[in-house]
């Protein structure tokens, strides 16, 4: 029998990592990997979300724990920057730079030529804006320099908070395809959002934390997988929503049904036996049924159950 | 403006850390400093300023050597026979005490401030360097502007002794007044770059580290001359940073005349205490640093 091959060390590891800041918590033993490919961070606002990237990026110490990027520690070993761009949440800007003298300046300082900040500034489309001043640009063209920078050194692992804040339609999904080319080339993205279906655009591979604990790591159906215990969501839309719940609530695996506005939402932990045997009740009641789709894959009913667990 | 991923062309370089990360904070930190017209215009008014005065001097001291009523002249303000480099030096540093605190505070005290307030320090801190590329950065900036002000005119006059000198080895002669001046210079530049980021490292608004270093320069020099007065006692002077540096360039450069009252009362400050003063605040200045910039973990 041939041994399966070693698995590869992950990118990025959490090992009971902690972060506080005196009283106030960020993280909490947090214990994650983190392969290559498009990684989502998921959390509503306060959830430890830049806490979990400022941790990766070597801006903080754990107090707890043990953080490794690229096989060290990367607030003890600052080098291992030299594969990793970060864009950070919030505006950090010299405003009365242009734009391209700031990408040079921080791509500089990664041992970048200009020559390859000149064509980060292309690639995110600031080309001909490149040369005015900083505290001329929209929200947008903020994001988009802050992507630049990230960008320049073509960095093995990219590290994006909160990226598509100001951004209008287009330039999202410009940004989600320039994830997409990154992930092709073998790079590691790890992205935060608090909306939910970006998350879902960008990525099916989710990190959600809330009040500073990750509460689940996989892909959307590990996810929800992991959470059988708690019951799935049905609605099934009808013009006699009432008559339709009285019968549903008979079926079994069904725990509650809820009205809302010519639907009903079932909850169930059996969804298979609802889709099974649906059909035939509404038949034999003669229930009028305009829809039924499922309500529980999208993130926001992951999430919904994770937060109130 | 498209995010243009079909014009983009993969780096096949490799990303390194650059090795004088440092130099390139610098250069950007002057740069942007430059771009204050206050700035721009003490560096332009003491480099010119001082250096056409010295030239003046050295032009009417040791050119008209030859004419008798030069030689008068010279006599009268008890000249004759003086190291005019030194006097010149020593001159130099009575005029410049306050402008190297406002020069300070202009261009050392705002440089971390700033990058704290503008949420810089998360660009800096995600790249392959260290706090101590990046207080060296700093640093360098701040000390480029000061040695504006504290050495190169020292060495525009140094230059001048050479140009109008008589002597042949006069270069070679005057070689001992000049690096002792250069060091009274690097003195005072090493003292105002670190209090002055040790200042910048505790604020968020540039202005108020700004405010606080001049506060804290003309408090320190009125109370010290108020306790050493009140006290009868010289050590008192110690608490001054300046009174210090001028303390030690008084020793550095003897000068057989009395220059100012200020300097004949500072002389009564002893030499040992006097240096002693000088290296705490040195090391305050850089202990604050140490501990501020050890200490900013990014938190936004």
């Amino acid at each position: 029998m041939i041994p399966s091959p070693p698995e590869p060390p992950p990118i990025a590891s959490f090992e009971h990592a902690a972060k506080w800041y005196g009283h106030v918590i960020g993280l909490v033993d947090a214990t994650v990997k983190i392969g290559p490919g498009v990684t989502g961070l998921l959390g509503p606002n306060g959830a430890g979300k830049s806490t979990f990237l400022k941790l990766l990026t070597g801006q903080l110490q754990p107090s707890q724990g043990e953080v490794r990027l690229l096989g060290v520690d990367p607030f003890a070993k600052p080098s291992v920057h030299a594969q990793v761009g970060f864009l950070p949440e919030q505006d950090a800007f010299y405003e009365e730079m242009s734009g391209r003298a700031f990408v040079r300046f921080l791509a500089g300082l990664q041992g970048c030529p200009r020559a390859r900040a000149d064509e980060a500034i292309e690639r995110v489309g600031l080309a001909s804006a490149g040369n005015r001043k900083i505290r001329t640009y929209s929200k947008g063209m903020r994001q988009r320099v802050k992507l630049a920078q990230a960008i320049a050194h073509d960095p093995r692992v990219l590290v994006l908070d909160e990226p598509l804040t100001g951004m209008d339609p287009v330039a999202r999904r410009q940004m989600i395809d320039l994830m997409r080319d990154f992930e092709r080339r073998g790079a590691t993205v790890i992205v935060s959002s608090h909306i939910l279906h970006e998350v879902e655009a960008m990525t099916d591979r989710v990190i959600l934390l809330y009040q500073g604990r990750v509460r689940a790591v996989g892909t959307r159906e590990e996810i929800r997988g992991l959470l059988d215990r708690h019951p799935h969501q049905i609605r099934v839309r009808s013009p006699r929503p009432r008559d339709l719940a009285r019968v549903l609530l008979d079926l079994p695996g069904v725990v509650g049904v809820r009205l809302d506005d010519g639907s009903v939402h079932v909850d169930t932990s059996d969804p298979e036996a609802v889709y099974d045997r649906l059909p035939a009740c509404v038949l034999e009641e003669g229930l009028p049924v305009d829809g039924i789709e499922a309500e529980d894959m999208g993130l926001d009913a992951i999430f919904g159950y994770l937060v109130t667990k | 403006m498209p995010i243009d991923i079909a014009s983009y062309r993969a780096w096949e370089g490799r990303a390194r850390p650059a090795p004088l990360a440092a130099l390139g904070i610098a250069a950007t930190t002057i740069r942007r400093r430059l771009r204050i017209r206050i700035v721009r215009i003490i560096v332009f008014v003491f480099l010119v300023v001082s250096t056409g005065a010295a030239a003046l001097v050295f032009y009417g001291t040791l050119t008209g050597r030859g004419d008798p009523r030069v030689q008068e002249q010279i006599r009268r303000f008890g000249f004759e026979n003086v190291d005019v480099l030194a006097i010149l030096n020593r001159l130099f540093d009575i005029a410049i005490g306050f402008w190297a605190f406002v020069l300070a505070a202009l261009v050392g005290a705002p440089v971390i401030a700033e990058d704290r307030r503008a949420r810089a320090l998360p660009l800096y801190f995600s790249r392959p360097i260290g706090h101590i590329d990046y207080v060296l950065g700093k640093a360098m900036s701040a000390a480029f502007f000061l040695a504006l002000l504290l050495i190169v005119p020292r060495i525009a006059m140094y230059g001048m002794d050479i140009a109008f000198a008589d002597a042949k080895g006069a270069a070679w002669d005057h070689m001992p007044t000049f690096l002792r001046s250069c060091a009274v210079g690097a003195l005072g530049v090493a003292l105002f770059t670190s209090l002055s980021l040790g200042v910048s490292s505790l604020f968020e608004r540039p202005a108020y580290a700004a405010l606080f270093l001049l506060g804290l320069g003309a408090l320190l020099s009125v109370t010290s001359l108020f306790l050493a007065d009140v006290l009868e006692s010289p050590g008192w002077l110690a608490l001054s940073p300046y009174a210090c540096v001028h303390r030690i360039a008084i020793d550095l450069l003897p000068v057989p005349i009395g220059l100012s009252d200020d300097t004949a009362a500072l002389e009564k400050l002893g030499i040992g205490t006097a240096w002693t003063g000088y290296a705490a605040w040195t090391a305050l200045g850089l202990f604050v640093l140490t501990l501020r910039v050890r200490r900013v973990e990014v938190v936004t």
